[in-house]
């Protein structure tokens, strides 16, 4: 029923979205949802903590957002938004350079032939380089931090090998720019990084997948990734959570029937074909926050399944 | 002594009116270069400044901004000088391409550096592997902001050092070969001289650029913040309130070198 | 003490020359533009390399052809040069341009600048000279090195005549007084005449005679010569080619005997306070004369005048260029 184009003027779906999620949005869903709606659609992709801080002062003001993880999209509720999606999750993994000296002994991890507790002792190695992003503004920085101090509890990775993993007292050399993080990488200036497995996925890189206590990716393990903290420099405590994606409609964006058909789209058989090519692992959409707030085409479509 | 009127032909209301639409142009110019700055001192508070700048660790950007750029105009002084000089003397083969090797880093986009410094001198590479038995790594650390801060700006003072150097006339080195001065000390007593004010004028220009590096700088020297990178995180972090004292600080502390060598600069151009 | 035999090749002809400088001796290079004068100075001072022959100053080889890499350099040959731009450093002080030269003291400069009546203005900026002012500060700065021979490149060329002569018989003086040689280029004859013991004539990179000053201008060994020295009238005798000068002619009665040219009057000039007449010969310009005494003649009028021992070429040499 909502195959052809909508009535009347083609709005605008004013998307901002995770860093992370800039190749999906841009090439992969963007061009679909336009020749199905009809609407206009443009997205901008940058760190989601920083995002939400622009919404907060009014910089910024699109008509959907999708973050990664739930705090950035809690810092806009309730006053932007009182609802929100969840839609997919993107799971935490090492990324690794595959021509590098490690490699070989990487290799043989990724492919669990070398328990993945090797694989924090191997960072801990000294040379060892290792890149991950800024936890005080990227929520990856913030999940890779919180997932070696998980491995800590899980896997009996000791205290002092998970501090030499995060570079001890020296940790903000393994810091990098989102910007600059993957083409380190790739440019084999790197032995390995922090990446989410649809990140590995779309730049090809190889990768060594995480235990599912660990990797931030399973709804069912909420309540391990909860015990998990973090305290940053700017003495904000952030709490592990699940990196899912979430997306909302927020009215300060206007063209609120383009913002709602982009999330519908987002719910839809042929976008989460598309998600899980891209790598992303599908959850069953669950509704958050005050329900009774949510588009009734959202609601319907949830309900329907 | 009285100084004579204009001649009759450049008097006149014609004239005058074209003077005065030139001034005006200009003012709008000027007017609309200072617009930033102008919307920076609105959107400040005093008291948003003194708290911005009272957190802890909120003066090491500015500490390490200073140092790097320093280190990084030292080295461009360095190596760069030889190289205006002899553009500007024509003693090199083939100068249009040594030119176009200058220019190239400014027609390059400073993001792009840094995506292509990685390849040429990050840890990994054949130079970055020769840099580490000196202790030395060009990535995120003091050395790489270092070196982004000298690809940023390099070209600004090569440039304008040849362009100060063309202006000393090769006979008044000529004139002191004669006298029996060596190489050296007509250099140190002729060229630099008579160039100075416009090796002043391209220092600062090169000052200012190294202070502001942000490209390159995103790319291979996250870590440690100087204060663009101050400014970008904290904006990330908890709004443009707070970033925005750190931009004001970058001025203040940025501006005083280039003002100075401009008005020296001035002062000794009016005496030669 | 000089003792030069080279060539430099240019575009447009080869400059060769061979001359020698005794030690305290003025000699004068006499030439019109493009001869080649800026080119023989510029080899002397080591500024252009040769393409043949060899320069000794005192015996000590300056430059040479064969082995151009073993050349004293520019600076260190004992040689000075003074251009027609004096080259001052503008951002230095008289005295201190002065005294710029290595081993250059100002007790020694300032009096240097005295006897070139410089005293009152050491403290100035070049900014703030006349040309002939900057011309004599540029000439203490280089007599300032050890000197053995001064090149002056028509220094005083931009001034006018008076200053000019003035500056050279200043320059003359001191150089005598110092026992050192130089070498003057001009195209002016009266300035080669009033500064040099010797007057060479250039013409397209060769010497055509070398001679005393008033020798050269008497007894000029071709028509070229003459043509250099100031001959400005010429008169056909069969093969022969008789040059006339105007300042060694006079009028006289008709007929008085052999060397007596007539001619008519076709023009007329003033030239100072004096006039120039044109006289034209059986079809043929004869040149302008200087009238001496007396009433001017009327156009049109018969003349009969006399050139007191005119010069006459036969053969080769009475080819004008």
């Amino acid at each position: 029923m909502t195959a052809s184009a909508s009535s009347g003027t083609p709005e605008l779906a004013n998307v901002a979205s995770a860093g992370s999620l800039q190749l999906l949005m841009d090439k992969y869903l963007g061009p679909p949802f336009i020749k199905q709606s009809g609407d206009e659609y443009q997205n901008q992709s940058a760190g989601s903590q920083g995002l939400a801080e622009e919404i907060v002062a009014g910089e910024l003001t699109p008509n959907v957002f999708i973050p990664i993880g739930a705090a950035p999209m809690n810092l806009l509720e309730p006053k932007f938004t009182k609802w929100a999606v969840q839609f997919a999750s993107s799971p935490l993994v090492v990324a690794y350079y595959p021509k590098g000296p490690h490699a070989a002994e990487l290799k043989k991890i990724s492919e669990g032939k070398l328990p993945i507790k090797d694989l924090f002792t191997l960072m801990a190695t000294a040379g060892f380089k290792l890149g991950r992003t800024d936890p005080t503004v990227d929520p990856q920085g913030q999940g890779f931090i919180e997932m070696v101090h998980l491995a800590e509890r899980y896997l009996g990775v000791s205290a002092a090998t998970a501090n030499a993993d995060l570079g001890g007292a020296n940790g903000s050399a393994q810091i990098f720019s989102e910007t600059g993080l993957e083409p380190t990488l790739q440019a084999g200036q790197l032995d390995a990084a922090s990446a989410y497995l649809p990140q590995a996925v779309q730049l090809g890189l190889p990768y060594i997948a995480l235990p599912a206590q660990i990797n931030f990716g399973n709804p069912k393990d909420t309540a391990i990734y909860n015990k998990a903290f973090l305290t940053l420099s700017t003495g904000q405590v952030v709490q592990g959570s699940l990196l899912d994606l979430e997306a909302s409609v927020l009215g300060v964006g206007g063209d609120p029937r383009a913002g709602t058909a982009f999330v519908k789209f987002l719910l839809s058989s042929a976008a989460r074909h598309i998600l899980t090519k891209e790598g992303y692992a599908l959850l069953p959409p669950a509704l958050l926050g005050r329900q009774s707030a949510a588009p009734k085409a959202i609601t319907d479509l949830i309900h329907k399944r | 002594m009285t100084v004579p009127p204009a001649p009759a032909a450049l008097r006149g209301s014609g004239v005058r009116a074209s003077t005065g639409a030139a001034l005006v142009g200009a003012l709008i110019v000027w007017v609309a270069l200072l617009g930033p700055l102008i919307a920076l001192l609105a959107h400040l508070s005093p008291a948003a400044v003194l708290s911005s700048l009272r957190q802890p660790g909120a003066f090491q950007p500015l500490l390490t901004s200073v140092a790097a750029s320093l280190v990084a105009l030292a080295v461009i002084l360095l190596l760069g000088t030889p190289l205006a000089y002899l553009l500007a003397r024509g003693r090199l083969p083939f100068p249009r391409l040594w030119e176009v090797g200058v220019i190239l880093p400014l027609l390059t986009p400073p993001l792009v550096i840094g995506l292509l410094l990685i390849f040429m001198v990050g840890p990994n590479t054949p130079i970055g592997a020769a840099l580490s038995h000196l202790n030395l790594t060009a990535s995120d650390t003091f050395f790489a902001l270092v070196i982004a801060e000298i690809y940023e700006s390099v070209p600004y003072y090569v440039l304008g050092a040849a362009a100060a150097f063309a202006t000393v006339e090769p006979q008044m080195e000529e004139a002191a070969a004669l006298l029996g001065d060596r190489r050296w000390r007509t250099w140190r007593r002729v060229t630099v001289p008579l160039a100075a004010p416009g090796l002043a004028t391209a220092l600062a220009v090169t000052w200012a650029r190294a202070m502001g590096a942000f490209g390159a700088v995103l790319i291979i020297a996250y870590h440690p913040f100087g204060l663009p990178m101050q400014i970008w995180v904290t904006l990330q972090e908890t709004g443009l309130k707070s970033a925005l004292p750190f931009a004001l600080v970058l001025l203040v502390v940025a501006l005083p070198l280039p003002v100075g060598a401009y008005l020296w600069s001035a002062h000794a151009r009016r005496r030669l | 003490m000089l003792a030069a035999d080279f060539e430099v090749g240019r575009r447009d002809f080869t400059v060769g020359i061979g001359i020698q400088v005794e030690p305290g001796e003025l000699v004068a290079i006499l030439g019109p533009s493009g001869a080649g004068k800026t080119t023989f100075l510029e080899a002397v001072a080591g500024l252009v390399p040769l393409t043949a022959g060899e320069i000794r100053l005192d015996a000590r080889r300056l430059s040479s052809a064969a082995n151009p890499r073993a050349d004293v350099p520019v600076g260190r040959r004992g040689v000075g040069l003074l251009r027609q731009n004096p080259g001052l450093f503008p951002h230095l002080t008289v005295l201190e341009n002065i005294c710029y030269p290595p081993r250059a003291t100002a007790a020694v400069a300032i009096k240097t600048a005295a006897r070139m009546g410089l005293e009152t203005m050491l403290q100035t900026r070049p900014k703030g000279l006349s040309g002939g002012e900057a011309q004599r500060v540029a000439l203490c700065r280089t007599l300032q090195t050890e000197v053995r021979l001064l090149c002056l490149d028509e220094p005083f060329s931009s001034l006018d005549r008076p200053l000019s002569l003035e500056l050279l018989e200043l320059v003359r003086q001191e150089l005598q007084g110092r026992g050192t040689a130089a070498l003057l280029v001009t195209h002016q004859l009266q300035e080669a005449q009033a500064f040099a013991n010797r007057v060479a004539v250039l013409h397209r990179g060769s010497l055509l005679q070398v001679g005393d000053p008033r020798e050269l201008v008497l007894r000029p060994r071709t028509a070229l010569v003459a043509s250099l020295v100031g001959y400005r009238g010429w008169l056909r005798r069969g093969e022969q080619l008789m040059a006339i000068h105007p300042d060694r002619v006079r009028p006289t009665g008709a007929g008085s005997g052999t060397g007596v040219i007539s001619g008519r009057v076709v023009g007329m000039r003033p030239d100072g306070a004096r006039i120039d007449v044109e006289v034209e010969a059986d079809g043929e310009w004869l040149g302008r004369f200087h009238w001496l005494a007396g009433e001017p003649p009327s156009m049109g009028t018969g003349l009969h005048f006399r050139a007191a021992d005119p010069p006459v070429f036969g053969g080769p040499e009475a080819v004008l260029d």
